[in-house]
């Protein structure tokens, strides 16, 4: 039998790794060359062999001297940051759209003694509530929604979008706040 | 490993852990690979002691540097690129005669007169006469050719993985792997 498989074909042929175009071909010449048929018998056996080689056993000891060397992570801040700035620059500009609004309306000063008003309840509400955050929040969006409802009437649309922006960066920082409190409380 | 089974965290999430400074979390992933790491260290650096400190020295470099582990690929061949990396450096340190694999004889074999250190150890003499010729061959073959071979033979990693763990071509890989493979049958002929 003349044309052997090449060392690299035997070889990318036990592997699986033969392109599929040479792959029939190899076979059929495996099939009928006893040549190519021990070599490919051979790298079985020797799979078979290096198969039986054992993994070594590991003490605890090798463990615990690596644990041992070890200095906790400090979790990243770069989240928290960039959380934090997008929620005040969303507080910042719903304020300052909502003020432009109020400039641009001209019965705005009706509407500020209602935001005065529901402004005052939620203060009351956050000083009732300072030992539980979570409580503040709630009083806080309720507060929001009223104070959201009182400008809702007849207030122009720049009016409404900036107390919409306010309010969810507000609920936002207070959300991180109550995170990063429950956060650094100790276990 | 255990990546299908919700009830076994994946490595990525045990590394998310670490990363969140939950230090101890690092336990659960040497449990995971330091029998394997182990098995490779010592086979390519003969002295056992050696293979120990190194394998522990992967490890703390594994943990040092796991804010770059890129999770697209397998956490292992991650790990077993440190490991090879580690390996190849010391031996080059540590032996002069780190014979390169490019002096290679007419025909394409190598061979080289290592010491035989593990012989009379408590632990070859438990292995069976064949197994010990074949630990005994694979030590005969130079360290960039006896890497391939437990890297692909006794650790199953794929050509792609071994061509990421040692930085090298797909080409370059099989080639060698070809070349050890036949090295090896060479010096079990008879065993095998």
């Amino acid at each position: 039998m003349t044309n052997h498989l090449s060392l690299e074909e035997l070889h990318s042929y036990f592997d699986g790794e033969l392109p599929a175009s040479d792959c029939a071909r190899a076979s059929d010449h495996i099939a009928s060359c006893a040549q190519c048929k021990g070599q490919i018998d051979e790298l079985a056996r020797l799979e078979g062999a290096l198969s039986e080689l054992e993994w070594p056993e590991v003490s605890p000891a090798f463990t615990a001297a690596v644990m041992s060397r070890l200095a906790p992570y400090r979790p990243s801040r770069l989240p928290a940051i960039a959380a934090a700035i997008f929620a005040i620059a969303t507080l910042v500009g719903g304020t300052g759209l909502f003020a432009w609004g109020l400039l641009l309306d001209a019965g705005a000063l009706s509407r500020v003694a209602s935001v005065v008003t529901a402004t005052s309840s939620v203060l009351a509400s956050v000083a009732r509530s300072t030992y539980l955050l979570g409580c503040a929040a709630a009083r806080v969006a309720e507060g929001l929604l009223a104070t959201f409802s009182a400008l809702t009437a007849s207030a122009p649309p720049t009016l409404q979008a900036g107390a919409v922006l306010a309010a969810v960066g507000l609920t936002y920082l207070l959300r991180l706040s109550v995170l990063s409190y429950r956060r650094q409380r100790p276990a | 490993m255990g990546e299908k089974d919700s009830q076994v965290p994946s490595d990525l999430d045990i590394i998310r852990r670490v990363l969140r400074g939950k230090k101890d979390a690092y336990a659960e992933i040497m449990a995971r690979y330091q029998r394997a790491i182990l098995a490779y260290v010592s086979r390519m650096i003969r002295d056992r002691e050696t293979a120990m400190d190194l394998s522990q020295e992967i490890f703390l470099k594994a943990y040092n540097s796991l804010r770059s582990y890129d999770p697209s690929y397998k956490f292992s061949t991650w790990l077993y690129k440190i490991a090879s990396n580690h390996v190849i450096d010391t031996l080059r340190r540590r032996e002069p005669h780190w014979v390169s694999i490019d002096d290679g004889g007419p025909d394409g074999t190598h061979t080289i007169d290592l010491p035989d250190m593990g012989r009379g150890s408590e632990t070859e003499a438990a292995y069976g006469e064949k197994v010990e010729h074949i630990e005994v061959a694979i030590r005969k073959l130079p360290p960039a050719y006896r890497q391939l071979v437990l890297l692909r033979h006794v650790h199953e990693c794929s050509y792609e993985e071994m061509a990421r763990i040692c930085s090298l071509p797909l080409g370059t890989v099989k080639n060698r792997l070809f070349r050890a493979r036949e090295m090896l049958k060479a010096h079990l002929k008879g065993v095998l």
